[in-house]
């Protein structure tokens, strides 16, 4: 069934119209790619989703319940979770006090999802008491995806999670994602065509705003076709 | 040169002053670190909780019922100008600015037509009377109070910011809203509380303040003005930058209050140019 | 343009000088002091409109310039037994020093930091004057200064042309590639610094112009009252030039002065009637900070917006006032 569903969405960013038309569905239990060049509006589709812009017109349907006309803050408490570009690992509180903001239901991390998280993220043992300013990337990246995991949240929307960091760290976070994408949808923005297809299911192409090709990971990666025509690779 | 006695009296009596003016100052940082809306009218906010309370107390006869009712109404009060004008401007920094600034005019002429423009000191009840002899110098038992207050409130702000979910809810809020909201929670309505604490503030910091050094309807401005110099010093964002500055301000009038008390006054600002020619952004500024 | 129409353009300027240019022929010595108040706070609030109006800089020590423009023009003619006017040079010449000090002191803070140093750094000059008794004159002030003019009629005109003489200069400043620069900074200030703008150095050619326009101001009001008073100084003085120029209409320069003459006429005349007519001021600044940010001028343009601008502000977007990107 498909977790996520936009139809016709428009969304003006003060005076520019960037998104004219999304469709697009996510199924669930499977981890989707939003590929496209810079500008096209991926991270607007994805802060569109989350209630930070609000839409001019058109559905958002997660789990056939329509949230596009919801507040930021509800939208979350549905059961997604945003790993923005930015992290937003707040860089005052430790890693500890990080996991525990995002907690929506209870005072501390249900202890079952914490040895989930420490499973898929080992290193993360030693960081507990470490403040977010003290961090490297890479292991920001990997407290903002830790973050999401918290509640236990059905869709997962991460964004451009390679940025900027090391090649091995790339890799450990390939790997984490090959097995969160086991137990939770996942949306991904990646403008690392390796990366995403090689954990992708299914893909979307993104390019002025609306979604111009979709269909299968596997095909994607054997057609080069499609590769020069929209993504430039 | 100086009696060891005399040494730590003034010691003692600049804590008491940091004490107060620290007071004075955490509600104002508080909702300028959180909202990022500087509140000019917190110095009137603070004035409404002396005179108030004084009337409150008088009215109850009661010393304690009259802070805890002052608290209370002041902090309802901040709640209301939060929600009904302030979060009209919201993402106008200029304008929430500009209409603190004009809410002074209107409070303050408020308590210039209810009470009269005359200056009126207050005694404090009797058991907050009188002065113990602290290293052979007399130190008056309200100062005592006031370091007390102050110290009682410093603690609680401490456990709530770091212990408590809330406070670490304003911790990230103060770094950024937006990622708060993404994770679910509903910001505004924590605005809301935070400007009800930083009136409850001002409220209890007022009514202090007023058995202490009277009332006057000049009081709005010439706190405010204390307040923004002490914050600034302290640097912007910074709640513990408040804190020490209020102390170190405190501490610094105490000792040329004694040795040149014409410059008493001009202290705080002395503080201030010493402190930005050597740390532009204040003590621990980020700016 | 042809002089007729140029008349037929500008009606109402020539109506309002000639109202202006024959009023102390039909009134009281009383209103014409008033008006000559009117027209000096009418220029110190034109320069604080082109701080906050058209530059986004807030300044909330601006008594600071009045202030000294005020004293220094006073000392001048007390103790250096200079005219009045001898003494203008020296008064730009101070006064333009004066906001090269503070605008190189200040201007590099942010906008928040800033407003607040303004204020303190305005309160340390009071402060400074009133402790300073020998120099001047401490809470009391400095009196006795020389009439400059022999009439008090001739003073009503020379502080209308003061005024008027701002007023085109500052019209023909903004008018300049310099007012907008300052426009683009005060709309984006991060954008024209990616444009390649100085801002520091244009903000501070700004706060020294305004400054110097403030200065002379008080110097205007000094010699009128012949008397300088450490008020000048104080921040209420400043209190009152934003309460008029956002009561006005910042950023139009004619609305400030006609907050200007609302407020003076407010203080002038309502007090015998209301005791607390700066409570009604207060009120009505709120009112219009809160539904009418261009101020009494900016009347017009918000009757005729019927709807409200923009298309798309979902509660959402409103409440959460997260920059789009």
């Amino acid at each position: 069934m498909n977790i996520l569903e936009m139809h016709d969405v428009h969304t003006h960013v003060m005076a520019f119209h960037i998104l004219e038309g999304v469709n697009l569905a996510v199924r669930q239990g499977r981890l989707s790619i939003l590929l496209g060049r810079n500008g096209a509006g991926k991270t607007t589709t994805m802060k569109t989703i989350m209630g930070l812009h609000p839409c001019t017109s058109g559905k958002i349907l997660f789990k056939d319940m329509p949230i596009q006309h919801m507040h930021d803050f509800q939208i979350p408490r549905l059961g997604i979770s945003l790993v923005p570009e930015e992290r937003y690992v707040f860089s005052n509180l430790t890693v500890d006090e990080n996991l525990r903001l995002a907690v929506r239901k209870g005072k501390r991390v249900r202890q079952d999802r914490m040895e989930y998280i420490l499973d898929i993220f080992p290193p993360m043992k030693r960081l507990f008491k470490k403040k977010g300013k003290d961090l490297s990337g890479g292991e920001k990246q990997m407290v903002a995806v830790a973050r999401a995991l918290v509640n236990g949240d059905e869709l997962l929307i991460i964004d451009e999670p390679t940025k900027g960091l090391a090649p091995i760290m790339v890799e450990s976070l390939r790997v984490a994602l090959a097995r969160i994408k086991r137990s939770a949808t996942i949306l991904l923005v990646e403008q690392n065509f390796d990366f995403s297809t090689s954990i992708g299911d299914d893909y979307f192409i993104m390019e002025n705003g609306k979604i111009v090709r979709t269909g299968n990971v596997e095909e994607l990666r054997s057609n080069s076709a499609i590769q020069s025509r929209y993504l430039g690779v | 040169m100086l009696s060891t006695g005399l040494y730590l009296n003034l010691v003692l009596n600049g804590l008491s002053m940091g004490m107060l003016y620290f007071l004075l100052c955490s509600g104002f940082s508080l909702v300028f670190g959180f909202l990022r809306v500087l509140n000019f009218a917190h110095g009137s906010l603070i004035m409404w909780g002396a005179y108030l309370g004084v009337f409150l107390a008088a009215t109850l006869s009661s010393f304690s019922g009259g802070i805890v009712l002052t608290a209370i109404t002041i902090g309802v009060f901040a709640v209301s100008i939060e929600y009904f004008l302030i979060r009209r401007l919201y993402g106008n920094e200029l304008f929430q600015l500009l209409l603190t600034f004009g809410l002074i005019f209107i409070l303050d002429q408020i308590i210039k037509l209810i009470w009269g423009p005359a200056v009126t000191p207050i005694q404090p009840p009797r058991y907050l009377q009188g002065s113990l002899m602290i290293f052979g110098e007399p130190f008056t038992i309200y100062r005592l109070f006031i370091i007390a207050m102050g110290t009682i409130i410093c603690l609680s702000i401490y456990l709530v910011f770091n212990k408590t979910k809330l406070g670490l809810i304003i911790r990230a809020g103060i770094e950024s809203r937006e990622m708060v909201r993404a994770l679910g929670i509903d910001i505004n309505r924590i605005f809301t509380l935070v400007c009800g604490i930083g009136g409850v503030l001002a409220g209890i910091a007022g009514f202090v303040l007023g058995y202490f050094s009277g009332l006057s309807p000049e009081m709005g401005i010439n706190q405010i003005i204390n307040i923004l110099v002490i914050v600034v010093i302290g640097g912007l964002g910074s709640f513990t930058g408040t804190a020490v500055a209020a102390i170190i301000v405190g501490l610094t009038e105490s000792f040329v209050g004694f040795y040149m008390p014409e410059f008493a006054v001009v202290g705080i600002f002395i503080v201030m140019f010493v402190v930005l020619s050597i740390k532009p952004s204040g003590l621990f500024g980020e700016v | 343009m042809e002089a007729s129409a140029y008349m037929k353009r500008h009606w109402p300027w020539i109506v309002v000088l000639s109202f202006l240019i024959s009023l102390p022929f039909f009134s009281s010595e009383y209103v014409m002091v008033v008006a000559m108040q009117i027209f000096i706070w009418g220029v110190f609030a034109i320069s604080y409109d082109l701080l906050i109006g058209y530059s986004g800089i807030v300044s909330f020590g601006h008594a600071v310039f009045f202030g000294t423009g005020a004293y220094t023009s006073a000392l001048l003619m007390l103790k250096a037994d200079l005219s009045f006017w001898a003494s203008l040079p020296v008064i730009i010449i101070v006064c333009g020093l004066l906001g090269l000090m503070i605008g190189l002191l200040t201007l590099r803070f942010s906008d928040i930091y800033f407003t607040m140093i303004t204020l303190a750094i305005g309160q340390f000059f009071y402060f400074i004057v009133i402790k300073t008794y020998k120099f001047s004159g401490g809470d009391d002030g400095l009196h006795g200064l020389p009439m400059i003019l022999p009439e008090k009629i001739h003073l009503y005109f020379l502080a209308l042309a003061f005024l008027l003489l701002i007023y085109l200069f500052s019209r023909r400043l903004i008018g300049s590639p310099l007012g907008a620069t300052l426009v683009a900074m005060r709309e984006n200030e991060f954008r024209a610094k990616m444009i390649g703008y100085n801002i520091l150095t244009y903000k501070l050619i700004v706060l020294v112009i305004s400054g110097i326009m403030a200065g002379l101001a008080g110097a205007m009001d000094a010699a009128i009252l012949r008397s300088v008073f450490p008020g000048f100084m104080h921040a209420d003085t400043t209190l009152n030039v934003i309460l008029m120029t956002i009561i006005g209409g910042m950023g139009s320069l004619i609305g400030p002065v006609l907050g200007a003459a609302l407020v003076t006429v407010g203080q002038q005349y309502l007090s015998s009637y209301f005791e607390s007519w700066l409570l009604i001021f207060g009120v009505v600044f709120v009112l219009i900070v809160l539904f009418l940010p261009k101020g009494i001028v900016g009347v017009r343009s918000v009757l005729a917006l019927k709807a409200p601008v923009g298309g798309d502000s979902s509660r959402s977007e409103a409440k959460s006032g997260v920059p789009p990107r």
